[in-house]
């Protein structure tokens, strides 16, 4: 095997970085086994790896600017945060500088500068991205270009006194979701499904005359919405962008699952042509089920971030019905020592899940 | 590079445009209406000392009671009202959170003058007399009654060429896309009995009066509307440095300052073509 070959020219800088850590731990590993003497490579073999360990090192640090020691990885962390931060503050000042000056400016003026504006900074992105592999302030300028190009219609939508729209959604999804695939940026991404889920939920709830902005009195569009970024989830594993699969799953579980807080506690939001009660009660039920198959879906196909919302999910879910269930009834102590049980015996089921899974497997 | 700029410039462009499509064909043809307000129902619009941009909010007479507003006219812009508002569990069914905020078109009546019936509505015409102190109190309740804003909401139906064709007055009537919602009303009141004690205490004293469904306007689409640039140093010139700092929300304290000529175009959106300071009235 050699180094271009494992160094594979479609690597993205995320699945760089694992390499490195894989390397790191492999090494540590061996070190390891040898001081207890259960390996002992020969000098030949023990040079040819670390030579080969070493250029890969150094060919993945010279493409994708990966981190190479803990301490580079912690300065990473650091640069993000302040990436955000600096995003953040760029995207403020952006917008307070426009409502400063917008009524000074003659309506034309005012949509020449909104509509370049988003695309100017979109073009720094590019020339950002090219100048530094790490990508920081790229990813810092492709948040405040998407800042811009909110700001942009909403002033549009001020100045010609338009009503609010849902394809305002669906433009800024489109917006995200270009320079999340363009530079493989997660947060432009999360931002993109965000708006796009936004947008199924606020066009579902138009079309049943219900005025858009109040989507949350139809939670079971969110439904709809996270199913699809299911879907996305799926397509994106096909072609092996884990990274991005994960975000898709991320939203999209939270999305499926957050409706069922709603609707098992007021059934009369629900499309389903059963009466409030009846509906509370087959969204009580559902909602178990639905916890409970995430879990069994996330530990047989190991997916961490979907464990994590199911699991979190089924715990809140549960304090929510009994709280409705008991609180009114059951003496405080019991309540509490009933919670304290219920979280056992799910660590419980969770730990047989987990057991048959991996026999499974 | 080329291509990926492409992209983001196309998504720009293609989302402002559509904007644009929207204002271009609500300035063609005829406009919908015409119609001159006045500080009351057009409010400044508080938005902080830190921005140069101008709207007002539209404001309508929220107090004024719309009976007219019933069971039927809710049926018949899409609201489910089959359960009888009289029958058990209906006040949970109706004002439970399945019944969301619906959009429709609404028709608004403007009267310069203040509407015939006002005073038994509560709304009181009649200018206060600063020199009164002994009532200084009741005189700046009336004052504020006298500032209520003169427009009314009037009708409504998912179908905004009928209410023009119900109220074709261009002048005096607007018609708008509006957000409203459903409540009931139990007509033995709750008091301190509770809901259903209330009720019982009622049919007792043979003063039981049936729940009612009604209809409530929640918001007009736009509710701001810009002023044009060129019209923002009459408003500010009428309204002084304190003009931004009262809540559009609440009554006109004083007499109106200046007035305003909003014109809907045929896609019933809202513009200001005139601006004029009535202070010195």
């Amino acid at each position: 095997m050699t180094t271009k070959s494992t160094a594979d020219a479609a690597m993205t800088r995320e699945q760089a970085q694992q390499r490195v850590d894989q390397v790191h731990a492999f090494r540590a590993e061996l070190a390891q086994l040898e001081a207890e003497g259960i390996v002992l490579l020969a000098p030949d073999q023990s040079r040819v790896l670390r030579t080969h360990h070493d250029d890969l090192l150094a060919q993945l640090a010279q493409r994708f600017d990966v981190d190479r020691t803990q301490a580079e990885k912690q300065m990473s962390l650091g640069m993000r945060i302040a990436s955000l931060f600096g995003a953040v503050a760029l995207s403020a000042a952006v917008f307070l500088f426009f409502y400063r000056f917008w009524g000074l400016l003659s309506v034309p003026v005012q949509v020449v500068l909104l509509t370049t504006a988003p695309i100017l900074i979109g073009i720094s992105v590019e020339v950002a991205a090219r100048r530094e592999k790490t990508l920081y302030f790229a990813w810092l300028l492709a948040l405040v270009a998407f800042a811009s190009f909110v700001l942009d219609l909403n002033i549009v939508a001020s100045i010609f006194n338009l009503p609010p729209s849902p394809g305002g959604f669906l433009a800024w999804a489109i917006f995200a979701f270009v320079f999340a695939y363009t530079y493989r940026l997660p947060t432009l991404l999360l931002l993109g499904i965000s708006c796009a889920g936004i947008w199924v939920a606020a066009i579902l709830t138009s079309l049943t005359g219900v005025y858009w902005p109040a989507l949350v009195m139809r939670p079971e569009n969110f439904i709809v919405a996270g199913a699809l970024a299911l879907v996305a989830s799926a397509f994106h594993s096909r072609r092996d962008e884990e990274d991005f699969a994960f975000i898709y799953r991320f939203v999209g579980w939270i999305a499926v699952l957050m409706p069922f807080f709603f609707l098992s506690e007021w059934g009369e939001m629900s499309y389903l042509p059963l009466s409030g009660i009846a509906a509370r009660r087959l969204y009580d039920v559902l909602g178990f089920v639905v916890g409970a198959g995430v879990i069994y879906v996330a530990i047989r196909r190991q997916w961490a971030e979907t464990m994590n919302v199911g699991a979190l999910f089924l715990v809140l879910f549960l304090c929510l019905k009994l709280y409705d269930w008991c609180w009114d009834w059951m003496p405080r102590y019991l309540f509490f020592l009933l919670i304290a049980g219920v979280a056992i015996g799910l660590l419980a089921v969770l730990q047989r899940m987990r057991t048959g899974a991996i026999r499974h497997r | 590079m080329l291509k990926r700029f492409l992209w983001v410039a196309a998504v720009v462009l293609v989302a402002n445009a559509a904007a644009l499509a929207v204002v271009a064909r609500n300035g063609r043809g005829a406009p919908d209406a015409v119609v001159t307000l006045t500080e009351r129902e057009m409010r400044l619009t508080t938005l902080g000392t830190d921005t140069t941009g101008m709207t007002l909010t539209l404001q309508w007479d929220r107090d004024v009671l719309m009976p007219w507003f019933d069971r039927a006219k809710l049926q018949s812009i899409g609201f489910d009202c089959s359960m009888e508002p009289d029958a058990p569990g209906a006040f949970e069914h109706y004002s439970g959170p399945g019944l969301a905020p619906r959009t429709t078109y609404l028709a608004f009546e403007y009267a310069p003058a203040g509407f015939p019936d006002e005073g038994q509505q509560g709304t009181r015409v009649e200018e206060p007399q600063p020199a009164d102190r002994a009532n200084a109190g009741q005189a700046a309740q009336k004052k504020v009654g006298a500032h209520r804003p003169r427009l009314r909401p009037i009708d409504v139906g998912n179908d905004p060429q009928a209410l023009r064709a119900a109220h074709p007055d261009r002048h005096r009537y607007l018609v708008t896309a509006g957000v409203v919602r459903l409540r009931i009303v139990d007509g033995d009141g709750r008091g301190g009995l509770g809901r259903e004690g209330g009720r019982e205490w009622a049919i007792r004293s043979g003063t039981h009066q049936p729940a009612r469904l009604e209809g409530l306007v929640l918001d007009v689409l736009p509710d701001q509307v810009y002023v044009p640039q060129a019209m923002q140093r009459i408003v500010m010139a009428a309204v002084g440095e304190r003009g931004n700092r009262e809540m559009p929300s609440s009554p006109l304290s004083r007499p109106p300052r200046y007035e305003v000529t909003v014109e809907y175009g045929s896609g019933l959106l809202p513009r200001i073509v005139g601006v004029k300071a009535i202070g010195s009235r």
